[in-house]
């Protein structure tokens, strides 16, 4: 296992795998940090290794979404509970807060894609293959997200309030 | 392939949101690098543990048995030991082939009434204490002498022996 690998996945994939788990779970860290641990263990590492990171995140983080569901009865209690899921913008940009409330409203099938294409790196044949979906659905999903989230961003949103899409 | 995005305010939001970039994660990076250098030395193969265990517990088992198992049973053994014959008349009809085995003896004694089976038993029994001097003469002295050791010769080492062993009847002094 090559450890110089492991540590440019770190760099390059740790924050926007955060990000990706955090749509199910509430303890993304957790997630991505088991994923990080299985990579190591692989032997030999995998042709794809920020795809299959992606794959191991979706199916953690979905298990603990489905664990936490159990408990607390409520399919987005976990995401909902972050106030941002982004940095702070230098300058000017779109406003951290609303990007994500817009996100939190998208269905979590267009949500996912979102993030595993813009923010993840990700081709459309490598999201297919981690969410069991064509290339064309997922590419459909892509553009129904964006298109959402550009009425959810065109609508002011005055004390913090959504409206959804 | 999917179709490149047309609308360009779709194509701008793209720009936009990728410009935001994610919370940074809050991994402890070198706790990570630590915990994955760990769990890739502790593989190891099952083999030795394996093959340790079996030989633990056949050891086990084999000792278990050794103490367990019940004393051996004393080996029987049936020997034979030829009783002496008794001292009353014989049966001539009932040892006719022992009488017949003794060396020297003629056939002709079976008709010697004075001559029975306890005397050929004495007299092997003499030659084997003292050996081939025990032998008396084949021709049987007659009774009321010296018995058989009236012909034998007076400078016989064994007569002296055989006069205090044998019975009177056949000239034994005793």
């Amino acid at each position: 296992m090559g450890w110089e690998l492991l540590a440019r996945l770190m760099d390059e994939h740790a924050a926007a795998l955060t990000l990706y788990a955090r749509q199910w779970c509430a303890a993304p860290e957790d997630v991505v940090q088991e994923a990080f641990l299985k990579f190591a263990r692989q032997d030999p590492a995998p042709r794809q290794p920020a795809a299959w990171l992606y794959k191991v995140v979706r199916h953690s983080a979905l298990s603990a979404n489905r664990a936490a569901q159990r408990r607390k009865r409520h399919e987005a209690a976990a995401a909902a509970g972050a106030p941002t899921w982004f940095a702070a913008p230098e300058g000017e940009g779109i406003d951290a807060e609303a990007a994500t409330l817009a996100l939190q409203t998208l269905p979590p099938e267009q949500r996912e894609v979102i993030v595993a294409r813009v923010w993840g790196g990700l081709t459309f044949e490598q999201i297919a293959e981690i969410a069991g979906i064509s290339t064309s659905t997922a590419h459909r999903w892509y553009l129904a997200g964006l298109a959402a989230m550009r009425q959810t961003l065109r609508v002011p949103c005055p004390n913090q309030s959504t409206t959804p899409s | 392939m999917p179709e490149p995005i047309n609308d360009p305010e779709l194509t701008a939001l793209e720009s936009s949101l990728s410009a935001l970039r994610p919370l940074p994660d809050r991994l402890n990076r070198d706790q990570l690098m630590f915990e994955a250098g760990r769990l890739s030395a502790r593989r190891r193969s099952w083999a030795w543990p394996a093959a340790t265990g079996a030989l633990a517990a056949s050891c086990m088992i084999l000792s278990g048995a050794l103490v367990l198992r019940a004393p051996p049973a004393p080996a029987e053994r049936i020997v034979y030991v030829p009783s002496p014959a008794p001292a009353a008349a014989p049966d001539r009809t009932a040892a006719p082939p022992a009488a017949a085995a003794v060396a020297g003896v003629p056939s002709t004694l079976e008709d010697e009434p004075a001559v029975n089976v306890a005397n050929l038993l004495s007299q092997r029994g003499l030659v084997l204490r003292f050996g081939a001097d025990a032998l008396p003469d084949a021709t049987l002295a007659p009774a009321g002498a010296e018995g058989f050791l009236a012909d034998w010769p007076a400078d016989t080492r064994a007569r002296p022996k055989l006069q205090r062993t044998l019975p009177p009847i056949i000239g034994g002094s005793s």
